[in-house]
């Protein structure tokens, strides 16, 4: 699902912070990766979501290679085949509910099509899996971070993308919570047969995943 | 993206609400003081045509067309009756119709004149004066309206005023004697003659009498003044219709030389557009000053837009995760002040009109021209580049936008 090979990428005047001389995703797998504060893994995930590209090597996700693929493409890509959820302020407050749940259907024509038209139903049965009792039509930024964070998994999870991205997901919320959370998207992503790819610090989280890869073990970049 | 950017306006309400009230003050300002002015540029041009030249005495040519056009201030100086009837008795001239002004009825201004008047006498595409109930004056002691004097006053053919002697509204000394029978009334113009009334000259005599040493000395009643020689004496000014406009130079050159007393000769437009001219820099003036409006209007729309711009770093990031290019979000932003804009200009329009209902409702009698008509192609240049305009400022956050977009990635670093 994803390979990269000699990644390399930089930011603007930085020395080269993603080194990577080899790191595979295989489909289905549920890998977590870890690494401490500042170490890249935003910048990694902004390279696997196409947001980034690197400037040397090779970084395929679905066997295609990012890099060669035009700008417009490459959102398209991920607009296909990706539900990305980021650590917080993932939800659109001014947008009901249900239209922030349904916003990747709006931007994905493949995502439409997987869901047959049938989306307004698909929203009721996730947030019934997320065990999400709100009214639909409600904004979204009057949920609490819990529940927004709930609605950020039932997004990405619309129109069945192969590969799900979670930076730091769990990060803004209390501390007993943070598991529960974690089980709920893994189980989802299990269900689906979904790719999934969590980066965190917090080692604690990563109990039921079947890979757990240290950032600093795959990547030679600046990073001390 | 249109919902979207709809959705996120409306988030904003507040601040967004008052700039769109800005906004379309801005615009109905700004269309308001253009079309006052086109409107006052028509009316003030459509006042009189047709009539080659103007004679009076000696003044200065916008004196002389104030007053013997607009009835607006009072000659310094009277021409005789035989000056004007040799001049008017030149073969060039086609007509000529004398005026004798300086009483007034109520506020309105009497007008001393022959029927020709009636007859010559034409305002915007050459109209003729046309009698919306009854007919020209008859009889020494006949008068005819103009309809804003009709209708403000409420008369009625066969209705008898009082014609004062000077110009002031409330006149201590009238001419109680000698009522004046309503002959006719004319239909509205939209030029000072609806606020006018006409009298014979000799009827003009005929409220004089008594007067002669300038102030009231005796009583006449109908029977003495009609004793009395009525003919005129002196006139106040003259309009005077050529047979070829072209010997108009000339014959101004002639009255300007007159011999006998000092005259002079003005040609109506050229002296409209110099009046017009005078007034033309408090025009441009509040061109400016409304341009000017629009302006602090739009800028207020892009300070909001700036403001919220690093806050929805986020929103954009957001909407790159899930597919969206950052052209998209481009045109986000852009339509977002378009909608803004457009809904301003709609709404100024729509408020111009409004006005103006209201306005023409207020003014009706006023003899002012306030015709309902479809934006004039300076007003929808006007409108253009206020859209134009608005579409730039939104093209600024809407820039910065896409750029901040493209180096954000994924993570927002505030
Ligand atoms: N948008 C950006 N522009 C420039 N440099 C950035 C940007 N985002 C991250 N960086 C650099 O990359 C480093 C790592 O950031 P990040 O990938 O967010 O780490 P992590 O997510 O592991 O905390 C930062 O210290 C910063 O120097
Ligand atoms: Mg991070």
């Amino acid at each position: 699902m994803i390979h990269l090979e000699n990644a390399l990428f930089a930011w603007p005047d930085e020395e080269a912070l993603i080194n990577i001389r080899d790191f595979s995703v295989k489909e289905g797998e549920k890998v977590f990766l870890k690494g401490s504060s500042g170490s890249g893994k935003t910048t990694l995930l902004s390279l696997v979501a196409g947001i980034q590209t690197i400037q040397s090597g090779s970084l395929k996700v679905r066997g295609e290679e990012l890099k060669n693929m035009k700008c417009h493409k490459r959102d398209r890509f991920r607009g296909d085949h990706m539900g990305y959820i980021f650590q917080q302020f993932n939800l659109l407050p001014w947008l009901s509910i249900e239209d922030n749940i349904l916003a990747p259907v709006l931007f994905s024509p493949v995502k439409r099509k997987k869901e047959k038209g049938k989306h307004h139903n698909k929203v009721r049965e996730l947030l019934d899996e997320l065990s999400l009792d709100v009214d639909l039509r409600k904004k979204a930024g009057n949920l609490s971070i819990g529940q927004q964070q709930r609605v950020a998994v039932a997004r990405a999870l619309i129109g069945n993308p192969e590969l799900i991205i979670a930076d730091e997901p769990t990060s803004a919320l209390d501390a007993d919570r943070r598991k529960n959370f974690m089980n709920l998207l893994f189980s989802e992503c299990e269900k689906r047969g979904a790719t999934l790819l969590v980066v965190s610090h917090d080692r604690e989280l990563a109990t039921r995943f079947s890979r757990v890869v240290d950032l600093e073990s795959i990547n030679g970049g600046a990073y001390v | 993206m249109f919902k979207l950017a709809l959705q996120s306006l409306i988030n904003r309400k507040n601040v967004l609400i008052l700039i769109y009230i800005s906004l379309s003050l801005s615009v109905l300002l700004f269309l308001g003081v253009q079309r006052t002015r086109e409107i006052s540029r028509t009316s003030f041009s459509r006042t009189i045509s047709g009539t080659d030249l103007i004679i009076g005495a000696r003044t200065g040519q916008i004196n002389l067309i104030l007053y013997s056009v607009f009835h607006m201030g009072n000659a310094v100086n009277n021409i005789s009756y035989n000056s004007y009837l040799e001049l008017a008795g030149r073969e060039e001239v086609a007509w000529s119709v004398p005026l004798s002004l300086g009483d007034s009825h109520k506020g309105f201004r009497v007008v001393g004149t022959t029927d020709d008047y009636f007859r010559f006498f034409t305002y915007g595409k050459k109209h003729p004066l046309t009698f919306d109930n009854g007919a020209e004056f008859q009889d020494l002691f006949d008068v005819v309206i103009g309809s804003a004097v009709a209708e403000e006053l409420n008369y009625k053919v066969d209705d008898s005023v009082i014609i004062n002697h000077g110009a002031g509204k409330v006149s201590l000394s009238s001419h109680d004697t000698l009522p004046f029978r309503i002959s006719g009334i004319l239909e509205p113009t939209g030029t000072p003659v609806d606020k006018s009334l006409f009298i014979s000259l000799e009827g003009i005599s005929a409220i004089h009498i008594g007067w002669e040493r300038g102030m009231e000395t005796r009583k006449v009643t109908r029977e003495q003044a009609l004793a009395v020689d009525l003919s005129p004496q002196s006139i106040t000014s003259a309009y005077i219709g050529l047979k070829n406009r072209r010997t108009a130079f000339s014959f101004q050159r002639i009255v300007n030389n007159y011999p006998d007393e000092p005259l002079m000769a003005i040609l109506p437009g050229a002296a409209l557009y110099e009046l017009w001219s005078l007034m033309g820099i408090a025009e441009k003036a509040l061109t400016f000053i409304s341009g000017a409006v629009v302006l602090i209007g739009l800028i207020s729309l892009l300070s909001a837009q700036m403001a919220v711009l690093n806050q929805r770093r986020r929103e954009m990031a957001l909407l790159r995760s899930l597919g969206a290019t950052p052209i998209r979000l481009f045109y986000f932003l852009f339509i977002e002040s378009f909608i803004m804009t457009a809904a301003g200009c709609l709404s100024g329009v729509f408020l111009l009109y409004a006005v103006q209902i209201a306005v023409s409702k207020i003014f009706s009698s006023s003899g002012l021209y306030l015709d309902l008509t479809l934006p004039s192609p300076s007003e929808w240049i006007l409108l253009i580049i206020t859209l134009a305009a608005g579409l730039l400022t939104g093209l600024i956050p809407a820039i910065m936008t896409y750029r901040k977009s493209l180096t954000d990635g994924m993570s927002v670093r505030s």
